[in-house]
């Protein structure tokens, strides 16, 4: 696995302002650290994220080692293994009447369907985009937001989901894991950027 | 100090009605691709299907799971498309002013081993909101996208097409 955390000042060759010598425009939507995965690995972590930003946005991209078309990814913030989580989805899957789903008292936020499993094609992978709005705020129980799913051509899922941790806490770090598989397989990659406000 | 990683690659508006808006030699650079449009056609008709081709491949290797809320919530999933399916847009039976709004999430374009997977999410006055999922069949890396109606009609006057790129750390 290659975490990189990214720390460092760089000039960006894209902004003319920098070329000019005028004030650089650095923009509010910046990478906070991406997470490749080059051999099967067991979960992915987020720490020591900063407080600077107003929200987090966590695009990912993933399949898993589970022997079936599709996996689900499990969320955790803080090291918080508690019942202090929940979500409603609003899905479809081209078939099956589309509906909702709800988990209450969970210990993880489930984003069902968010990453294919390793019956599905070689080549295929379940996306996400998820935001999580207000992170730092101490006086806010969490929410997230995502929309993600997979297609298999012929089958497959979209989910437009949210999620909820009931802490004041600011959040600090995010753990990735899987449901039913053991590991994130070769090519997936999460990355996670912070807006601010 | 950091720097931006949500990057605007190229924008067009529609000066005169066309038949497809294309965006080539896109930078390899960015993990993510997203595109962002306000637009309508001439369909003689309330609403059209608004597509998109990546490479100019109009080879059957597209495929989408949708769900979409009218009068009530449905889905639906197509199989070996030519095309990948972005929203429902208004068209010529609508207010002249109205224009509907959509955004694609292009994940992975430029990986040659995996093939990419859109997220997309739409709303048009037509009342109706629709979430899809794509899969582009190809490992080729994305360096092209074409814009244009599923029914053969015309991108309106006034119809604007943004691409934005995501970059890693």
């Amino acid at each position: 696995m290659v975490l990189r955390y990214d720390t460092r000042s760089r000039v960006s060759t894209y902004t003319q302002s920098w070329v000019s010598g005028a004030e650089p425009d650095f923009g509010v939507f910046e990478s906070i650290a991406t997470t490749v995965i080059t051999a099967d690995t067991a979960s992915v972590t987020f720490s020591s994220i900063p407080q600077t930003y107003k929200h987090l946005q966590l695009r990912m991209f993933a399949k898993t080692d589970r022997t079936d078309a599709d996996d689900v990814t499990l969320m955790q913030f803080n090291g918080d293994t508690a019942a202090n989580y929940s979500w409603h989805w609003l899905r479809g899957n081209g078939t099956a009447p589309a509906g909702s789903a709800a988990g209450a008292s969970q210990s993880y936020i489930y984003l069902n369907y968010a990453c294919s499993g390793n019956s599905s094609a070689s080549n295929v992978f379940g996306a996400c985009v998820l935001d999580i709005l207000d992170y730092a705020n101490t006086n806010k129980y969490k929410t997230t937001r995502s929309l993600h799913g997979y297609d298999l051509n012929g089958s497959g899922w979209i989910y437009l989901a949210s999620g909820n941790w009931r802490s004041t806490s600011a959040i600090t770090s995010i753990v990735l894991d899987q449901q039913y598989g053991t590991n994130w397989k070769q090519y997936s990659h999460f990355a996670l950027y912070g807006i601010k406000g | 100090m950091a720097v931006s990683a949500y990057e605007l690659i190229t924008k067009e508006t529609v000066g005169t009605a066309v038949a497809s808006v294309t965006f080539s030699s896109i930078p390899q650079m960015y993990i993510d691709l997203v595109l962002v449009c306000a637009a309508r056609t001439s369909r003689a008709a309330t609403s059209d299907n608004l597509i998109v081709r990546f490479n100019s491949d109009s080879t059957a290797i597209y495929s989408s799971t949708d769900v979409f809320v009218d009068t009530g919530i449905s889905t639906a999933r197509s199989a070996n498309d030519t095309s990948c399916f972005w929203s429902y847009i208004p068209s010529a039976s609508q207010n002249g002013n109205t224009f509907g709004s959509a955004t694609m999430n292009i994940m992975n374009y430029s990986n040659t081993t995996t093939y990419p997977t859109t997220l997309c999410k739409s709303a048009n006055t037509n009342a109706q909101i629709e979430y899809t999922t794509n899969v582009y069949r190809s490992l080729a890396a994305i360096s092209t996208l074409t814009m244009l109606s599923g029914t053969g009609s015309n991108i309106a006057v006034g119809s604007t097409f943004t691409l934005y790129g995501i970059k890693a750390a």
